[in-house]
């Protein structure tokens, strides 16, 4: 209940922010200050460069403000939009540049998909084979996956940065792991 | 694939900059501004110049015809023209006002069968007139060139009533089409000419020979027409009727 209050503070919070920043750029700021790290290392995770990251995070943040009067509110924190910004920008690199697109394995950030996979036995087998399952799935499968596990998002955010409802994205995502497991098997 | 790129939160912090971000925003925003603008303008030019071309044919056309609307005519000049398409047959069985230089609007005759039986059934309908086009600005052009035109349409000397009376009482269904139950329109088409009288008679669409036959019959025989006039001269018209072959049943019911 106490989460539930925080959430909901926060989000009016914003919410006056994202006003105020429709009548005055400058006001603008606060959400820049607030999102730049955790957008920066998002798209740092999928691009594996400094430089073009911090290009890219300059860019999404520049759309966001350009475009700021055409955000709705929809429970949401602003971050999702951000972050589908940010993924929307990321792919078009891949796609224009055909940039290798990295994923984050280790440090336990996949501990919550090899759960889900697996139910024990064959943990260390599918972490060395991961990689090269990974790479078979597409771009918008393997945006899903990372989302939800690697980053931890919960569904509803990940269909919103996704651009899809939330039942969309679970039916999905599992969609994509009996997929995975096929090509474990085969 | 594999290597976790690291990142501190200072590093990041070196890469952040608010100014500049608003900086780029004012010439983003800049740059949109002109394009509206141009866009806008050139929007409001073309509506400008749209306006004035459409105010100019206006004009241009409402100088001509006070007398109304007439059928599609294009070449007023040689006597003998052949108007092509059909002259109204305006007004119906007992219905007032036929023949006036000016075009009636087209209305459906109620089919009435008058007589009784099975042998009879000839309505006469109104030709449908396939000229009835509203004129376009290159015809009133050419119009506005004569600058008086007449025009009196075809008629019968006795009028109108009469000449329907006339094809309700000769018609008869040919006794071959009875066997077969054959109802429908027989359209003839003819000519009147200088003098009046149905020249070139022929049936447009067929619905056996008796049928024809009897439709030509009739045309041949119907009483004398008026011709068509322009600004006085008389000028050759085509006409086309359509005549209605229908089968009552014995039982006569009262039409309305």
């Amino acid at each position: 209940m106490k989460q539930e209050i925080h959430v909901s503070n926060q989000l009016l919070g914003e919410e006056d922010v994202i006003r105020k920043s429709r009548q005055n750029p400058a006001n603008f700021k606060v959400l820049y200050e607030k999102y730049y790290r955790d957008i920066f290392r998002f798209i740092l995770h999928r691009v594996g460069d400094k430089q073009t990251t911090a290009d890219l995070t300059s860019q999404v943040f520049l759309k966001a403000l350009l475009n700021i009067s055409q955000y709705e509110f929809r429970g949401l924190p602003f971050s999702a939009w951000l972050y589908r910004i940010a993924s929307n920008e990321c792919n078009d690199l891949f796609r224009k540049r055909k940039r290798v697109r990295m994923v984050v394995l280790e440090d336990g950030a996949a501990e919550e998909l090899y759960e889900v996979m697996f139910e024990n036995e064959a943990r260390d087998e599918l972490k060395q084979r991961l990689p090269r399952v990974l790479e078979q799935l597409k771009p918008a499968e393997l945006e899903l996956i990372e989302l939800r596990y690697m980053e931890s998002r919960p569904f509803r955010e990940v269909a919103d940065i996704m651009g899809i409802t939330e039942n969309n994205a679970k039916v999905k995502v599992y969609r994509i792991l009996d997929k995975m497991k096929r090509i474990m098997v085969t | 694939m594999n290597t976790k790129p690291e990142v501190s939160d200072e590093e990041i912090r070196g890469f952040m900059d608010f100014e500049g971000l608003l900086k780029r925003r004012t010439g983003v925003v800049q740059r949109q501004n002109k394009i509206d603008l141009l866009r806008k303008g050139t929007i409001l030019g073309a509506t400008i110049i749209t306006l004035a071309v459409v105010w100019l044919i206006y004009r241009g056309s409402d100088r001509n015809d006070p007398a109304g609307l007439e059928p599609g005519i294009s070449n007023p000049a040689p006597p003998a023209r052949e108007q092509s398409g059909t002259s109204e047959i305006p007004g119906g069985k007992g219905r007032p006002d036929p023949a006036a230089p000016a075009i009636l609007p087209v209305e459906e005759l109620k089919p009435e069968s008058k007589q009784a039986g099975a042998d009879e059934g000839g309505t006469e309908q109104r030709a449908v007139p396939d000229a009835h086009v509203p004129k376009t600005g290159l015809e009133q052009e050419t119009e506005r060139k004569t600058l008086e035109y007449h025009y009196t349409e075809a008629e019968p000397l006795n009028g109108y009533p009469a000449l329907y009376e006339y094809f309700n009482r000769e018609l008869v269904y040919p006794e071959a089409g009875i066997k077969d139950s054959v109802q429908g329109v027989v359209t003839v088409s003819f000519v009147i000419g200088l003098n009046g009288e149905p020249e070139k008679i022929s049936v447009e669409n067929s619905l056996g020979d008796a049928f024809d036959h009897e439709a030509k019959r009739l045309i041949e025989n119907m009483p004398a027409w008026k011709p068509a006039r322009v600004n006085g001269k008389p000028v050759t018209t085509k006409l086309s009727i359509p005549l209605t072959f229908r089968l009552e049943k014995i039982e006569r019911r009262q039409q309305q």
